[in-house]
């Protein structure tokens, strides 16, 4: 079929940031196949440093426009690790949902906008206007629930504002949480309509599977998104502490960003890792979706990635549900507007690790004794994926150049790394660069 | 949902990019009828979409590329634009693609006008260029005027 291959896709679209697939063979032989990460650096972990504890989660927020709620909470997380900082039962719940909102932002975002364009065949999202208009609309109501519950809770849409060290300077009221329990709970249709399109369509993914190690958080509490022990399909779990010996980041040429190994060559995070970990945790609502996709643990087919991220966003919306029912029967304790709670400082390192919608996340400070950041290291979920994006490429062309024309193996490869909804100029952030001397 | 939505579009760390973004904030401290409304969008592209259907009017205001002088601007009705490659947003390509996609879901507010508005230098700085932010005071004015007579009375 395609015994000579020229795939070459400089910056690819409908993902976050700039990778290009390069693939080339002649007579069959492979000469090239690679995963490109081209983004600049951006040097996140140098700009932090200097600045005090209460800024850190507003600068690290930055490092992404899709998942800067997830980045705050773990950089809090490591904020109050280091400082021996507690936060109340209610503000956990808090930010359990607004982590849920993110969650769902960012997934309803990729599988709508983003993939469902591939299944479609319409290369985007705007000829679903008019092709199917009832199925985007319900798209794009559920990402706008998403988006105003994490405006309720954070602030803003983006960015949050009211999530500082020690819990938050503003919070809902009661009336504003049972409305929005009154919108989750009117979501189910549209939920159920999403699985349909989706269902209807999932045949166009291309039938593919590499065995690989999955990462994620876990925890004996919940499907863990905000806090657990870091857990490995091939080798057990982990203390976070730990997550050093986990991800053991190198340095590609083909890539300005790290990429990641453990147990194997490469492995994986994202949906599909949480859920392949966690399975049984998973609302019964959201398990009733995974059946209809015969998705169960321990799944190898990266594709299955979109299916595992609808998944989430049903038991998203289910817990949300059973975290404002708890938040409301114990009765929410009312607090000032701009409350600040005090927080004494003492030198130290906290680890914080965090579930975020393409994977684990960590971000690990060193304070010293005036609360200044000394140092700091932060591990995102697509650095984690790359390497395994580049083994499934390895996999996936020497089969398709004997089998398929070259389009369809240019759309495979498409699909296959926006199935992983890379986040590139996230991944992209710092690189150790060692002047030797003379 | 508010009468008259002012939405401003552009990058404050490119320059005159940030123009749309400068005169929502400006426009802000005017004394305006309760029944509009401001919204600094920045670079938020797409999610305009999701605050287009708040308003039953709206004037958007951007950077655009266009013959004249920096500073010059002009108001005109998307609908009147011919291709939306012509009149291109200088940081982002999404204007005219959540109009339409406003449209096609029901969403659009009944009338939609632009002020687009010349840049100088579109380079990384926070600042305006020193022709804009001398002509300033004058794009608040017309944007001023253009608010008034848009809220008409029911």
């Amino acid at each position: 079929m395609s015994n000579n291959v020229n795939i070459d896709v400089e910056y690819l679209t409908r993902v976050e940031g700039h990778g290009n697939i390069k693939v080339n063979a002649t007579n069959g032989k492979i000469e090239q196949c690679e995963w490109q990460v081209i983004e600049t650096p951006r040097f996140f972990e140098s700009m932090v440093v200097d600045h005090s504890y209460k800024e850190l989660q507003h600068i690290t927020s930055r490092i992404c426009g899709i998942c800067s709620i997830g980045h705050t909470l773990a950089s809090l997380r490591a904020t109050e690790d280091a400082l021996d900082v507690d936060i109340s039962r209610q503000d956990e719940l808090l930010r359990k949902l607004i982590l849920h909102a993110e969650n769902m932002q960012s997934h309803v975002l990729h599988v709508g906008y983003l993939a469902l364009p591939d299944l479609m065949g319409t290369g985007s999202v705007l000829p679903l206007a008019s092709s199917h208009p009832e199925e985007l609309k319900t798209v794009i109501r559920l990402h706008r629930l998403s988006n105003e519950m994490s405006e309720l809770i954070g602030g803003r849409t983006t960015h949050p504002q009211r999530l500082i060290p020690g819990g938050f300077s503003k919070i809902p009221t009661e009336e504003e949480l049972i409305d929005l329990r009154e919108r989750l709970k009117n979501s189910t249709n549209d939920l159920t309509a999403c699985a349909d399109v989706l269902e209807a369509t999932a045949d166009g993914f291309p039938d593919f599977e590499r065995e690989t190690e999955f990462i994620s958080l876990t925890s004996d509490e919940d499907y863990a998104f905000y806090d657990g022990i870091i857990a490995s399909t091939d080798t057990g779990t982990y203390p976070v502490e730990d997550y050093l010996d986990v991800t053991n980041e190198f340095v590609v040429e083909q890539s300005t960003a790290k990429f990641a190994r453990n147990n194997r060559a490469s492995y994986m995070v994202g949906a599909l890792a949480r859920l392949n970990n966690n399975y049984d945790q998973l609302a019964p609502m959201a398990k009733g979706v995974a059946e209809r996709f015969g998705l169960k643990p321990v799944n190898h087919n990266p594709f299955m990635n979109n299916v595992a991220q609808l998944v989430e966003v049903v038991h998203n919306v289910r817990d949300s549900i059973k975290i404002i029912n708890t938040l409301l029967d114990e009765g929410l304790e009312a607090q000032d507007d701009y409350y600040e709670p005090e927080i004494e400082v003492k030198p130290g390192r906290g680890i914080g690790a965090v579930e975020v919608p393409r994977g684990i996340l960590f971000h690990d400070y060193t304070y010293d004794e005036n609360g200044i950041c000394t140092a700091a290291n932060c591990v995102i979920p697509t650095n984690q994926n790359h390497a395994n994006i580049q083994k499934d490429m390895e996999k996936m062309v020497p089969n398709a150049i004997n089998t398929k024309p070259e389009d369809e193996i240019k759309l495979d490869l498409e699909m296959l790394v926006r199935a992983y909804d890379p986040c590139i100029s996230c991944s992209a952030h710092h690189l150790d660069v060692e002047f030797v001397d003379d | 949902m508010a009468e008259l939505g002012v939405i401003g579009l552009g990058s404050t760390i490119r320059g005159d990019d940030g123009i749309g973004v400068a005169l929502v904030h400006e426009l802000d401290a005017r004394k305006l009828p309760e029944s509009v409304e401001l919204y600094d969008a920045g670079t938020s592209g797409m999610n305009i979409l999701h605050h287009l259907k708040d308003f039953d009017r709206v004037i958007i205001i951007d950077a655009i590329r266009q013959e004249g002088d920096p500073g010059d601007w002009v108001f005109f009705h998307p609908e009147d634009v011919s291709s939306s490659m012509e009149i291109r947003s200088t940081h982002d390509a999404n204007l005219f693609e959540a109009l339409k996609l406003s449209e096609t879901l029901g969403e659009r507010p009944e009338e939609v006008v632009i002020m687009g508005v010349i840049p100088a230098d579109l380079s990384l700085s926070e600042d305006l260029s020193p022709e804009l932010e001398e002509r300033l005071p004058e794009l608040v004015g017309a944007l001023e005027e253009k608010v008034q007579e848009m809220v008409r009375p029911a």
